[in-house]
């Protein structure tokens, strides 16, 4: 079933017409298991979100974290044989959670739209750009071939794209990286959707052109009032360019939070751990990279109790026993869930217990061993 | 369509085995089709042994009687006990079959080794060779071939041998290119073994189980073939049955007794069945990748 | 690029034009003898060695013999008097038929079946597809041809045994003479190809852009048309050329079987009646398609996937 929309409805600056209040996603213990030789994979474990419209919330973890799949349960995009989901989702008012596939698919695209992290292998390498990108808005917009055309010269112009006109006609391959996620993105705002899940939209890509596409993403963002949620395993990539971001470990999210907030008062000692793996420019050159020791929980059979303990500095026989719950810190809006979190003593006895050296004093500052 | 989503972790768990469904085990399937394979070769080489009637006995029991006690699968035209001639029959199937192939494997697996592992001029003659080889269609030549040089089990024997040469040249060198770059190899070479050494040792076992199930296959298309020249009368002649001249004979009677066709069918159906599932099995046990069959 | 592979193709050629003739060569005794058959005499022998050029040196022979079929000589049956090909011309249209409408129905078959089974890798269709592919596999046309008779011939009368009505004569009665045939030629066909699509569109709706597909709202069957078949397609057409290639040897089998008056037959009787020059002619017919379809088929690839295109930008 198509969805008519109106098509002088065409994504432009400003308010969408409806009540501002409302947050425009919700997602509430979002539980998300797969079925594997092994016994059941929980990679999403009672995860709750909020997202306000036109607000960017970064999700940041480790590979195997669950922050890919995240946001396909969010969205529903996930294989229907051998995978369960529960927990309610929200989506501008609407419950989506329970939709069927064909009601989902009038929502994707159109009002959600992803960004993948390879723009070799996102884009069909058979398929010429230009019908990529009209494709939705002739399916989902109704347009006219004259009028997808245009509509698609226009996106790719949007996305800072030279003579657009020529590389309707063009193949992927026949573009750099950068262009070509440049395209993705052409692709996925076509409709003008009012949320955008941008999966680690720069991994893939040169350092270099790195930092234009998120600049990009910012600018098309407020352009359109559009809400983003921002994937990345790398801190740095979220650092400056999220409202909120939340930090996923194990299935779960174990801080969430304003930006600044998180980034000035890291309460979860595995986002501490996180900042402290970052490269950055601001310290001394060959200064080591600090990493996490160990492997990430194995989400068949996670262990009772906080699922960072085996390889937290801070961690006592609590941790590894209660799982803790989040809790508020001081700035409204930040959550973390730890017993003992950053500026607690570290226990030295129990560190050296899981085997972990104890943490260097230099970064724990005051707090003696 | 939430199906065609896959996610990555699953995708990862899924690498871990191969295509949803198949188990990388080897299943029921294949010990049933081993099973049927080690009868018929059991049959065929015990078939003088066996209690059976002789074959070529002509009026042995009344012709065209149906199956009975007396004639487990009835007898033909000319009175002859069916099931006998069907057991004599895979005894020609089976060697050529197995002779044909083995041939084959004897001359291509060690020139796919060369090929693969010293490369460069050994590999550019090798890979020519085979390749003009390949370049050929294979039934045409078989069958001129045979007419030409004049019809004889040996001659097809040697004839199906010869075109399977090249394909397991180029399997067997493809398999040995991808060990032969591996780190244990060189660990051998460092440690001064010989390349001959080296050779049989490394990376002959890890090529040959791919050879091996690729070997059953060809079995089933050597044993297809055979069928198709006996069939045109281009390999044992009559009265020695074989399945192929059997079927050919018994279509003239195709209306008044279709078990003299039948019989010869059904066994050379599932042997070559047999030998396509078994072999298959074994591929997919072996190797991780889908390969294209 | 493609000169290289075209001094290849020629390369082959020769070769296998060279090969074929020297099979003349493969018949014990003297083989102006062996053309005429028993009974030959020595005048005939001498005329024989005389067109042929049977005393010259083995290159000079295949010169000629190569200059001849280039200019479509294909010579002249020395035991029926016609010349080859003319016996091939008359013969052929039969056997092209036949493969055509063999691969329609393989193709009218595999295709959705593959689609199918790919959409649900190990489901049940799955996996009656595949078993059903192992065994047309093993059903060679000499058992499955007369399987076919059985019922539908001799038992239920609905199509002929044997027997051909040429295309001119009467298209309804030739189209149903066919049926038997084309289905057990078919039936390799399927199962090569449905198992090579399968394995095609399983891989290609791996891929990420099919998952940006579905994310975009696209429905199902328009992502497996528009955007999973393209790229399955081209291992579908090299496929099917190598398959014709080999199938023109092949059609034999069941041209014998259905009693089809097709050159496979005509190389058949010619084995049986020892004509060995147009045994010697029609090989050479069918490899040179055969290294010909081979070639298509490697050309077939750079021209339908366009990333394999040469003179792109980047890569």
């Amino acid at each position: 079933m198509r969805l008519r929309r109106d098509t002088t409805r065409r994504p432009r600056a400003g308010q969408y017409p409806e009540d501002v209040e409302r947050p425009l996603l919700v997602a509430e213990d979002l539980v998300t298991t797969f079925s594997t030789p092994r016994g059941e994979l929980t990679a999403v474990d009672g995860v709750s979100l909020r997202l306000e419209r036109g607000r960017t919330l970064g999700v940041v973890g480790e590979s195997g974290s669950g922050k890919t799949v995240l946001t396909r349960s969010i969205m529903g995009l996930l294989p229907r044989r051998g995978v369960r989901t529960s927990g309610t989702v929200w989506f501008n008012g609407r419950q989506i959670s329970g939709l069927s596939p064909s009601q989902r698919r009038a929502i994707w695209g159109v009002e959600m739209a992803v960004v993948f992290q390879d723009p070799m292998t996102s884009l069909n390498p058979t398929m010429k750009i230009g019908r990529q990108i009209t494709e939705s808005l002739r399916y989902h917009l109704s347009m006219t071939s004259a009028e997808a055309d245009a509509q698609a010269v226009e996106l790719l112009g949007q996305v800072g794209i030279s003579t657009p006109e020529r590389r309707l006609h063009e193949y992927p391959h026949q573009l750099s990286g950068g262009l070509r996620q440049r395209v993705t993105i052409a692709i996925a705002l076509a409709c003008g959707p009012r949320l955008l899940f941008a999966d680690e939209p720069t991994t893939a890509l040169d350092v270099t052109v790195q930092a234009q596409i998120l600049d990009l993403l910012a600018d098309l963002q407020r352009e359109r009032a559009m809400a983003m949620i921002l994937v990345s395993h790398d801190l740095g990539v979220v650092a400056g360019r999220t409202d909120e971001i939340a930090v996923m470990y194990g299935g779960q999210v174990v801080e969430v939070g304003p930006t600044r907030a998180l980034f000035s008062d890291v309460k979860m000692p595995y986002t501490e751990a996180l900042l402290r793996s970052s490269p950055r420019a601001d310290r001394p050159s060959h200064t080591p990279l600090e990493v996490i020791p160990g492997r990430p929980p194995d989400l068949v059979d996670p262990p009772p109790g906080c699922r960072f303990a085996p390889r937290c500095s801070y961690a006592r026989v609590r941790c590894a026993l209660e799982a803790p719950p989040l809790v508020e810190a001081a700035t409204p809006g930040h959550r973390y869930a730890c017993w003992y979190p950053v500026g607690t003593p570290v226990a030295p006895s129990v560190a050296s217990a899981n085997g972990r050296p104890p943490v260097p004093e230099r970064v724990v500052g005051e707090v003696a061993p | 369509m939430a199906d065609l989503a896959l996610d990555p972790v699953a995708l990862e768990e899924e690498a871990l085995t191969p295509v949803a469904g198949r188990r990388r085990r080897l299943g029921v399937a294949f010990w049933l089709a081993v099973g049927w394979i080690a009868l018929v070769a059991a049959l065929a080489i015990l078939a003088n042994v066996l209690p059976l009637p002789p074959p070529n006995k002509v009026f042995y029991g009344p012709p065209f009687s149906p199956p009975s006690w007396h004639y487990l699968l009835g007898t033909d035209e000319l009175g002859r006990d069916l099931l006998s001639r069907v057991i004599f029959g895979a005894r020609v199937s089976l060697l050529v079959g197995f002779a044909s192939i083995a041939f084959g494997m004897a001359l291509g697996v060690p020139l796919g080794l060369v090929a693969g592992y010293y490369g460069k001029m050994w590999d550019g003659v090798i890979s020519t060779g085979a390749n003009v080889m390949l370049a050929f269609p294979t039934l045409i030549f078989a069958l001129a071939v045979v007419a030409f040089l004049g019809p004889s089990l040996g001659v097809d024997i040697v004839v199906i041998g010869v075109l399977s040469v090249a394909p397991f040249v180029r399997l067997v060198r493809a398999s040995t290119i991808t060990y032969a770059r591996r780190d244990f190899v060189l660990a051998a070479r460092m440690m001064g073994f010989s390349n001959r050494r080296i050779l049989w040792r490394e990376v002959m076992p890890n090529v040959l189980p791919s050879a091996i199930s690729f070997a059953m296959v060809g079995i089933a298309v050597a044993i297809v073939l055979e069928g198709a020249l006996s069939f045109l009368g281009l390999s044992v002649r009559p009265p020695y049955p074989s399945w192929g001249n059997m079927i050919a004979e018994g279509t003239q009677y195709l209306a008044r007794d279709a078990w003299l066709v039948i019989c010869p069918s059904l066994a050379l159906f599932f042997t070559v069945l047999a030998l396509n599932v078994a072999g298959d099995k074994a591929r997919a046990a072996f190797d991780v990748k889908e390969s294209s069959l | 690029m493609v000169l290289r592979r075209l001094v290849q193709l020629v390369g082959v050629l020769l070769v296998v034009t060279f090969l074929s003739y020297l099979l003349l060569n493969l018949v014990p005794g003297n083989t102006a003898v062996a053309i005429l058959g028993p009974g030959a005499t020595k005048a005939s022998i001498a005329q024989v060695t005389a067109q042929l050029h049977l005393n010259q040196p083995l290159p000079v022979r295949y010169v000629e013999w190569l200059g001849q079929l280039v200019r479509g000589n294909l010579g002249q049956s020395y035991l029926t008097h016609q010349p080859v090909a003319q016996a091939l011309g008359q013969r052929l249209p039969c056997t092209i038929e036949l493969i055509i409408m063999s691969q329609i129905i393989a193709l009218v078959v595999a295709v959705p079946l593959g689609i199918a089974a790919a959409l649900r890798p190990g489901g049940w269709l799955d996996n009656v597809a595949s078993a059903g592919a192992f065994g047309f596999l093993s059903l060679p046309p000499y058992v499955l041809g007369y399987v076919l008779v059985l019922l539908f011939a001799v038992d239920l009368h609905l199509f002929p045994a044997t027997g051909y009505t040429p295309l001119t004569t009467n298209v309804a009665s030739n189209l149903h003479d066919l049926v038997l045939p084309s289905i057990t030629l078919a039936v390799g066909s399927i199962a090569v190809y449905l198992r090579v699509l399968r394995a095609e569109m399983i891989a290609t709706l791996q891929e990420d852009y099919i998952t940006m597909a579905v994310a975009k709202g696209m429905p199902t069957w328009r992502i497996l048309t528009r955007h999973a078949f393209r790229p399955s397609t081209i291992a579908l057409v090299t496929v099917g050329c190598l398959n014709v290639g080999a199938l023109f040897g092949g059609t034999f089998l069941v041209e014998v079987v259905f009693s089809l008056p097709g050159v496979g037959s005509l190389l058949v009787e010619s084995i049986s009646s020892k004509d060995y020059l147009v045994v010697q002619a029609i090989t050479v017919v069918f490899a040179v398609a055969y290294v010909l379809l081979n070639f298509l088929a490697d050309l077939a690839q750079p021209l339908l996937d366009p990333r394999l295109r040469t003179g792109s930008g980047l890569g």
